[in-house]
C-alpha cells in the first residue's frame, strides 16, 4: 500500500491532540484499546519473540511510547497507516530494549538474531487481520452499550444471536423472544446501524478520513475473505 | 499463528456481516420509531401517545375505524413536522409516529401521497410498520404500502 501523509490536524488524532492533555489521553486510550491484544499476538508470532514476554513487551512499549508527546506527530510525518506505524514502533522498541539489556548485563556476545521460526504469513498480513478483529471487538462493545443505554437490550440480543451467532430468525426468535421472524428483522435494524456508526467512528479515530471510509471497509472485508 | 480467544472467537461469517453493517446507512427517525415500538413496553407507549398534545382534538386513535378528513390528516402532518424538529428525542419519536399515521391514512383512505419522499423510499420506510404497529394499524399500513407499490 502506498504511503500517504496524513496532516495531523485533519485526523481525529490530530484534533484530539490539539485539545491538550485530555485529548491526548483519549488518543492513548484509543490506541491501547485497539492495539494492546493485536500487538501481543503479533509479537508472539514474530521471529524476535525470544527477546521478551509478549505481554511485558507490549506493556513496556505502551508505557514508554505513550508517554512521549511527539509519538503521534512522528506517525503523522511517517505517512504510514497507524497499525503499520505501531508495528514498526514496537519492533524498534524491542530492539532498543534488547540493546539496553545487553549493555546492562554485559551480554554483548548475545546475538541480534536467533533462528526462531516466524509465523507462516507475513507479519503485515497477520497484523491486518488482528486489527480487523480488534476493531470488531471495540465496535461491538460500543454498539451494545449504546443499544442497552436506550432500552434496546432485547434488540441487541436478537442481533447478537442472528448476526454474530449466525442463527436464522425462524430457529430462535419465537421461542426465545416471543416475536415473529418478520418483527425480529425490523428489531435488528437499529443495532446494525449502531454497529455501522461505531465502525466508522473507530476507523476515523484510527486515521481513516471520511472520504476513504468506504474503500477502507471494502479493504477490511477483503482481508476477512482472504483469512 | 498464536491463538487468542478474545480476538479469534468471532466466526469469519460474523466478521463479514459486522463489516457490512457499515454500509447500511445512517439510522433514520423511522428506524428509531420502529425500535421504540418493538420495545417490551411498545404497546403502552403507543397508547400513551394518543393523549399527548400533538394528537389533541383529532381522535386519531379511532382513525382505522372512522376515516379522518383530509383536513385532519393535514393538521396532524403539520403538528408532526413541528414535533420532529424539536430537540427532545421523545418529541421527535412522537412526531415521527404522527408523520407515519398521517401518511398511512392519506394513502389508505384517499390514495394520495402527502410526503415529499419518493414513493419507493416511503414504501420501504413504511413497510417495517406493517410488522411493528399492532392491529388494526398494521393493516392500514399494509394498505398504504400497496397503494405506493401500485403507483
Amino acid at each position: 500500500m502506498a504511503k500517504q501523509h496524513f496532516p495531523l490536524t485533519v485526523t481525529w488524532i490530530g484534533r484530539r491532540i490539539a485539545e491538550g492533555p485530555e485529548g491526548l489521553d483519549a488518543v492513548r486510550q484509543h490506541v491501547m484499546t485497539l492495539y494492546y491484544e493485536p500487538l501481543q499476538i503479533y509479537f508472539r508470532g514474530h521471529s524476535e519473540r525470544w527477546k521478551g514476554d509478549p505481554t511485558e513487551v507490549v506493556n513496556g512499549f505502551f508505557a514508554d511510547r505513550m508517554a512521549r508527546t511527539d509519538f503521534f506527530e512522528k506517525w503523522s510525518v511517517s505517512g504510514l497507516r497507524l497499525h503499520r506505524w505501531m508495528i514498526g514502533a514496537l519492533l524498534f522498541f524491542v530492539r532498543e530494549e534488547w540493546g539496553r539489556e545487553k549493555r546492562f548485563r554485559r551480554l554483548d556476545y548475545l546475538p541480534e538474531d536467533m533462528d526462531v521460526e516466524a509465523a507462516e504469513d507475513s507479519p503485515a498480513a497477520i497484523m491486518d487481520r488482528l486489527r480487523v478483529r480488534s476493531i470488531a471487538k471495540v465496535v461491538l462493545a460500543m454498539a451494545e452499550k449504546s443499544c442497552r443505554d436506550e432500552g434496546l437490550g432485547v434488540h441487541w440480543d436478537v442481533f447478537a444471536r442472528h448476526v454474530i451467532g449466525g442463527i436464522p430468525y425462524p430457529k430462535f426468535v419465537q421461542e426465545e423472544f416471543d416475536v415473529s421472524p418478520e418483527r425480529a428483522a425490523v428489531m435488528v435494524r437499529v443495532p446494525k446501524k449502531r454497529v455501522g456508526r461505531a465502525l466508522r467512528e473507530v476507523l476515523e479515530r484510527d486515521g481513516v478520513d471520511e472520504f476513504r471510509m468506504a474503500d477502507e471497509i471494502r479493504a477490511l472485508q477483503e482481508i476477512m475473505r482472504e483469512q | 499463528m498464536p491463538n487468542n480467544d478474545e480476538l479469534t472467537n468471532l466466526p469469519k461469517a460474523a466478521m463479514t456481516e459486522l463489516l457490512a453493517c457499515a454500509l447500511e446507512g445512517e439510522e433514520s427517525p423511522f428506524d428509531r420509531l420502529a425500535a421504540r415500538l418493538t420495545r417490551q413496553d411498545g404497546s403502552q407507549w403507543l397508547q400513551a401517545q394518543w393523549s399527548i398534545e400533538m394528537f389533541e382534538g383529532l381522535n386519531a386513535e379511532d382513525w382505522p375505524a372512522e376515516a379522518p378528513s383530509k383536513e385532519d390528516i393535514a393538521e396532524l402532518k403539520k403538528r408532526s413536522k413541528r414535533a420532529i424538529r424539536d430537540d427532545d428525542a421523545e418529541q421527535q419519536l412522537a412526531g415521527t409516529l404522527g408523520y407515519v399515521i398521517a401518511n398511512v391514512m392519506s394513502l389508505a383512505n384517499y390514495g394520495e401521497k402527502i410526503s415529499n419522499l419518493d414513493a419507493e423510499t416511503l414504501a420501504t420506510q413504511l413497510r417495517d410498520f406493517v410488522e411493528v404497529l399492532e392491529a388494526p394499524w398494521g393493516d392500514c399500513v399494509a394498505a398504504a404500502v400497496k397503494v405506493l407499490s401500485s403507483s
